[in-house]
């Protein structure tokens, strides 16, 4: 090393401020991404990471402030300005035509389109793309036949067949599974050398501690900026939340009893009459977390699905407290009791335009507590408002702000504080810490525990398996919708789970009940 | 019209003026005024409302001795906006005769009576008697009808003639039946092909009714509305309704049957000046229609079509119109549907 | 340097605002096209007002024509608050009328009250039943409500033209005219509350407000105006949550068709008196454009609906005082609209100075 390493920096940005009436989600934020860098943006839900990225990607105007790109200042009007000047940007909530093929997903919008789309052109593009990247994926399915994270792979595609020099990757991993996530890192690694420049918006410290340099955000303001290589995950996260975060584990003097649930041999069919559910069958105790490992697109969503009655079983049943189920609805299963975490929460679980009072009797509307005669009380639902978002510290402006307009994060405090407060037996959590921070999802942790302890049975799909070691009594993987095994945590290593959430089932003596 | 040379004419005219009531008083004075106000049932280019227009034009000159006809009319208006047309007129008390051109006694009947000294009128079907201070007149053309009819029959060589009607109403259905009348006297054997089109006005649908006409070997068509591309196409003798309207088609519109309104309008102004003279109204009960001996109707000239028709068949037509003036011949009202 | 920006919240002088600038900018227009076409603004508008609002029974006049506006109008909130694309207020108006007007053949013997009450009733259900067949097609068969509701719209306007038309419902007397009914039974009328001569407000009004009351209760207050809400917002969500999307829908059909029905039965007997596809036509769509002027809120769509009510009544008047065209009222209405979107649109959003940025 003779000559001193010549840091060149892509993006500055200098004193970023946007404000939403009176809170400043960016506060004199200032960021330098140098070429060729995974620059990692991490903080809590509502920290302003995502607010950040929309200034960079064009999608908000920064009130004041400056972003210098390559040397000029950048005019970022909107996502157009950011595409053109190389600035690309996958979303947390994709936005893809689902019944546009993938290669028509990749290049609708390109400059180059003209009038004809030049479909050969494009596809040797994108064909190679895919292979400098290793992204196996079928350029002419449609967008609604893919997984969660093919579909992100799709945007990824996107971004850098525009042309990206510097891709935001907002919260990436939050719907991959462990190896799709490893991938997805491999892929990053290999942008890197081709010296393309990455933001990367995570909660995960693991993909964080992958990253050269990690910005840590707090309350709209840079915390500090420091070199992954000189840093730790405890000081990192002690730097996020401003103290150190107990991890929660499951009690273990309270021993399951009583089953709860119980699947029989439940089969099913998906969307497209294909059979996702394969003889399902496992129990669930009072007492006890029952961990539902796979990798996402395996079946989870159906079986979820099944259980809340909105998808019928083809054969097999289940019953709840000793009682058989028999061509369940939604509306049976919640007057039974259960509560259902959906993993798509804007989606399934929430009502975009409703306040945060709203959508915390969702499901519960016509339930006599929350009514006075024929109406709504909204006295009642005002005081539970605001009582649950102090509980659940759900950060909105007021009960009322439409929940569309809340970060991922709070948004999902809002279904929890809804679920824990209705279920009385049964809690059904599909990835309940998906997208959240450290404090957040180790809060859901708490809560589940809870409930737990409260004498619930608690059916738990999760892709963080640190998460399900710690939680669940037992954990059922899951894959290509036929229960693998059942394994205990204290008897099974993360390896032996990645194994069989791949399909390997060689270890039934393994398996428990 | 300057005012002396009104009084000139009164003076010469004098002699005719004697059958007027109110003679004394016009002698002297200046004429009477007469202030009109027609609320249109359709725009004033439809043959219906541009025919009134003209007879109002002839009978203004005409009866310029004794009475100072003025008239305005209005887009077309219907239902409620009729209504409220009417009672603004109405109220404004600047009107002798409120006209309603089409079926509006409907709204008539909500007025009528809080305006005794204004004379409302009704013109075609559609209306129901009132009476007292509403006048109803009513258009028949089965005499023109069956002069077409004949000449119909007498050009036509395929022996099949058509008609494109618009309801199956009292006043379409005897125009038809004394049209098909007039084509089996001078032909017994001829076939017809009659259909309605269920609109008064829908000039498109009457076009696919004539082609299908055609292509079933009517080589006449009679248009009740007023649509003669398909006859201009096919180049066929067609005729018109209502009013000459020769010179939209000139090459394919034989004749029309047309409608005058200058006896309904005399007899009106009659009524009017009855009642100005301290008389009451007596709106008649049964549609008032006027014959063609009274010059209520008649047949267009042939225009283009003279130098076309055989000499024979233009005479033979000219004889039988004669009768019908001369009271010599009858044609039937038969209001009977054609099926 | 202004940069336009979406709002955060709404605040009710930028709605004003926004409306006034509407309403101004739409009157502003009209005047040119009035000038343009050869008239004279200042004469055409002295017209309006005076045939809208000039004397009590122009006012009475304005609120009657504006009866059938508020009930479809409310229809059509109902149903676009669910984003549920029901666009066939004009059958259902007519099927309101026409079942209005059938139970008028039979409930002359009953005591008034009760045989106006089954005409209102035969009104909503007539209207109802029509939605609900949209209503059904669509969660039976998954047919657009959109195309459903528009072909329905030409069903029973052909129906009617047969009933009408040779059917059973054809005036019989001396001279027939087609396309109409026989006049309703005068004993059945509806009561005239105000106003008399062109200026007849009729029951009908008390009924629109009541059900604009209803509505605005129904939509903000009650577990079923949330459901109405949730579904426009996300029916997925909703169905995981334990509602019945499928009952919903056709709830919501069902209502929507309803208020459209009630408006053809009040138009019928409170105003034509005589049923007649003329004096139907048009009112369904009209009826839309309220709803949409009226921000799909009751308390908005009464406003637009008085609004447009007043513009009705007052037009002919125009027509008549100043040789205005009729083809410029419509013009007209279609401006408001017009510009009511953009206005709808502008509310959303609001300008913001923004600091010059320092350049390097």
């Amino acid at each position: 090393m003779v000559r001193p390493v010549v840091v060149e920096e892509l993006l500055k940005v200098r004193n970023l401020t946007k404000r939403f009436g009176a809170v400043a989600a960016n506060d004199g934020v200032s960021l330098d991404v140098r070429k060729g860098e995974v620059h990692c943006l991490f903080g809590e839900n509502g920290a302003g990471k995502s607010t950040l990225s929309a200034c960079l990607y064009g999608y908000y105007r920064a009130d004041s402030g400056e972003i210098v790109f390559k040397g000029k200042t950048a005019e970022l009007n909107s996502p157009a300005d950011a595409l053109r000047l190389g600035i690309g940007m996958v979303h947390q909530h994709f936005v893809l035509v689902s019944n546009f093929t993938v290669l028509e997903n990749i290049i609708v919008g390109s400059s180059d389109v003209g009038v004809f789309l030049n479909k050969s052109e494009a596809r040797r593009k994108v064909v190679a793309l895919c292979q400098e990247c290793g992204i196996d994926i079928d350029l002419d399915r449609e967008i609604w036949q893919l997984s969660v994270g093919e579909q992100q792979w799709v945007e990824i595609l996107k971004a850098l067949y525009f042309g990206a020099e510097l891709l935001i990757l907002d919260e990436p991993t939050a719907v991959l599974t462990p190896q799709q996530s490893d991938q997805l890192f491999r892929i990053i690694s290999g942008m890197r050398s081709r010296g393309l420049s990455i933001i990367l918006i995570s909660h995960k410290l693991r993909e964080v501690m992958q990253s050269d340099r990690v910005t840590i955000l707090r309350k709209g303001k840079v915390v500090a900026t420091v070199e992954t290589a000189g840093s730790t995950a405890e000081s990192i996260t002690a730097l996020m939340v401003g103290h150190k975060v107990t991890k929660h584990v499951r009690d273990r003097s309270v021993m399951p009893a009583g089953e709860f649930l119980s699947l029989r041999n439940v089969c099913a069919k998906g969307d497209w009459s294909e059979d996702v559910l394969k003889d399902v069958s496992f129990d669930i105790a009072k007492h006890e977390v029952l961990g539902l490992a796979g990798v996402a697109g395996n079946g989870q969503k159906e079986l979820f699905e099944v259980l809340m009655g909105v998808r019928a079983a083809s054969s097999g049943g289940f019953s709840l407290d000793g009682e058989a189920i028999v061509a369940p609805t939604s509306r049976e299963m919640l007057d039974r009791g259960v509560g259902f975490v959906p993993d798509d929460r804007f989606l399934e679980g929430l009502i975009p335009e409703f306040g945060t009072a709203e959508n915390l009797v969702l499901g519960w509307q016509r339930a006599p507590e929350y009514r006075r005669g024929p109406f709504l009380d909204r006295r009642k639902l005002g005081l539970l408002a605001r009582k649950k978002i102090e509980e659940f510290r759900v950060v909105t402006a007021s009960a009322d702000l439409p929940v569309e307009r809340l970060s991922g994060g709070n948004a999902q405090r809002v279904i929890l504080a809804r679920e824990f407060l209705h279920a009385r037996g049964l809690l059904l959590a599909n990835q309940p810490t998906r997208g959240l921070d450290v404090a957040a999802s180790e809060f859901v942790c708490e809560k589940i525990l809870e409930k737990r302890a409260a004498g619930f049975a608690v059916l738990l799909a999760s892709e963080e398996l640190d998460d399900l070691m710690r939680l669940c009594d037992r954990i059922a993987v899951i894959f290509k919708g036929r229960i693998m095994g059942i394994v205990r945590p204290e008897e099974t290593s993360l390896l032996d789970l990645g194994m069989m959430m791949a399909g390997d089932a060689k270890e039934p003596e393994r398996t428990v009940q | 019209m300057a005012p002396n040379i009104t009084r000139r004419t009164a003076l010469l005219g004098s002699a005719g003026a004697i059958l007027l009531a109110g003679l004394a008083r016009s002698f002297a004075a200046e004429p009477t005024k007469l202030k009109m106000v027609i609320i249109m049932e359709s725009s004033v280019d439809v043959g219906w409302c541009s025919t009134l227009l003209d007879s109002l034009n002839k009978i203004k000159s005409e009866i310029a001795p004794t009475i100072d006809l003025s008239w305005e009319y209005t887009d077309p208006l219907w239902n409620e906006d009729a209504e409220n047309a009417m009672r603004l007129y109405a109220e404004s008390g600047e009107y002798d005769i409120i006209w309603g051109h089409g079926r509006y006694s409907d709204q008539i009947k909500k007025l009528n009576a809080e305006f005794p000294d204004i004379m409302f009128v009704v013109a075609g079907s559609g209306n129901v008697p009132i009476g007292a201070n509403q006048y109803w007149l009513y258009k028949r053309l089965h005499e023109p009808s069956y002069l077409l009819g004949m000449l119909a029959g007498r050009t036509t060589k395929s022996g099949v003639i058509g008609l494109v009607g618009t309801f199956a109403a009292d006043d379409v259905n005897d125009q038809i039946n004394a049209y098909l009348e007039g084509a089996r006297f001078v032909r017994p054997d001829i076939q017809h092909r009659v259909s309605f089109i269920g609109s008064w006005s829908d000039n498109a649908l009457a076009a696919e009714h004539a082609n299908v006409q055609i292509a079933s070997g009517a080589d006449v068509v009679f248009m009740l509305t007023d649509n003669f591309k398909p006859c201009v196409e096919h180049n066929i003798m067609c005729f018109a309704n209502i009013s000459d309207q020769s010179k939209n088609a000139p090459t394919a519109l034989a004749s029309s049957a047309v409608i005058n309104w200058e006896p309904d309008l005399r007899w009106l102004v009659d009524e009017w000046q009855k009642h100005k003279a301290g008389g009451q109204f007596s709106g008649n009960a049964e549609p008032k229609w006027f014959s063609m001996a009274e010059g209520g109707t008649d047949i267009a000239p042939y225009h283009e079509f003279d130098a076309k028709l055989p000499d024979a068949v233009k005479q033979e037509i000219a004889a039988t119109r004669q009768k019908i003036l001369s009271r010599e011949f009858v044609v039937a009202v038969n209001t009977a549907e054609v099926k | 340097m202004i940069s336009v920006q979406r709002r955060s919240g709404s605040s009710l002088g930028w709605n004003i605002t926004c409306y006034s600038a509407a309403m101004i900018c739409a009157f502003l227009t009209s005047a040119a096209l009035l000038t343009f076409s050869g008239g004279d603004p200042v004469k055409a508008f002295s017209a309006l007002l005076t045939g809208a609002f000039g004397s009590q029974n122009a006012l009475y006049g304005s609120l009657a024509k504006a009866t059938p506006l508020l009930l479809v109008g409310l229809g059509t909130v109902i149903a676009f608050r669910a984003k549920i694309w029901n666009i066939g207020q004009e059958g259902q108006v007519f099927a309101g009328a026409m079942a209005a007007y059938w139970m008028s053949l039979w409930v002359a013997p009953l005591p008034y009250w009760l045989a106006w009450l089954l005409i209102a009733i035969a009104g909503l259900v007539g209207g109802g039943v029509l939605g609900l067949l949209a209503g059904y097609l669509k969660v039976r068969f998954g047919t657009s409500e959109v195309i459903s509701t528009v072909m329905l719209n030409y069903i029973v306007i052909y129906i009617l033209a047969y009933l009408l038309d040779g059917g059973p419902w054809m005036e019989s007397g001396l001279t027939v005219a087609y396309h109409q009914s026989s006049p309703v039974n005068p004993l059945l009328e509806w009561p005239i509350l105000l106003g008399q001569g062109s200026g007849k407000m009729h029951i009908g009004f008390i009924l629109a407000l009541a059900a604009a009351a209803f509505c605005a209760v129904l939509l903000e207050r009650t577990s079923l105006g949330y459901e109405i809400r949730a579904f426009g917002s996300n029916p997925t969500a909703l169905r995981f949550r334990g509602t019945n999307i499928r009952r919903l829908l056709l709830v919501v059909m069902l209502l929507s068709g309803a208020l459209a029905g009630l408006a053809g039965a009040g138009e019928l007997f409170g105003t034509s008196h005589r049923l007649r596809a003329e004096t139907l036509l048009g009112i369904g769509s009209s009826g839309i454009v309220v709803a949409m002027v009226g921000g799909l809120r009751p308390s908005g769509v009464m406003l637009a609906a008085l609004f447009f009510g007043a513009l009705k009544s007052g037009a002919i008047y125009m027509r008549l005082k100043s040789g205005t065209p009729a083809g410029l009222v419509s013009a007209m209405e279609g401006l408001v609209l017009l510009f009511f979107l953009c206005a709808a649109v502008a509310t959303k959003l609001q300008l913001v100075r923004v600091e010059e940025k320092v350049h390097a």
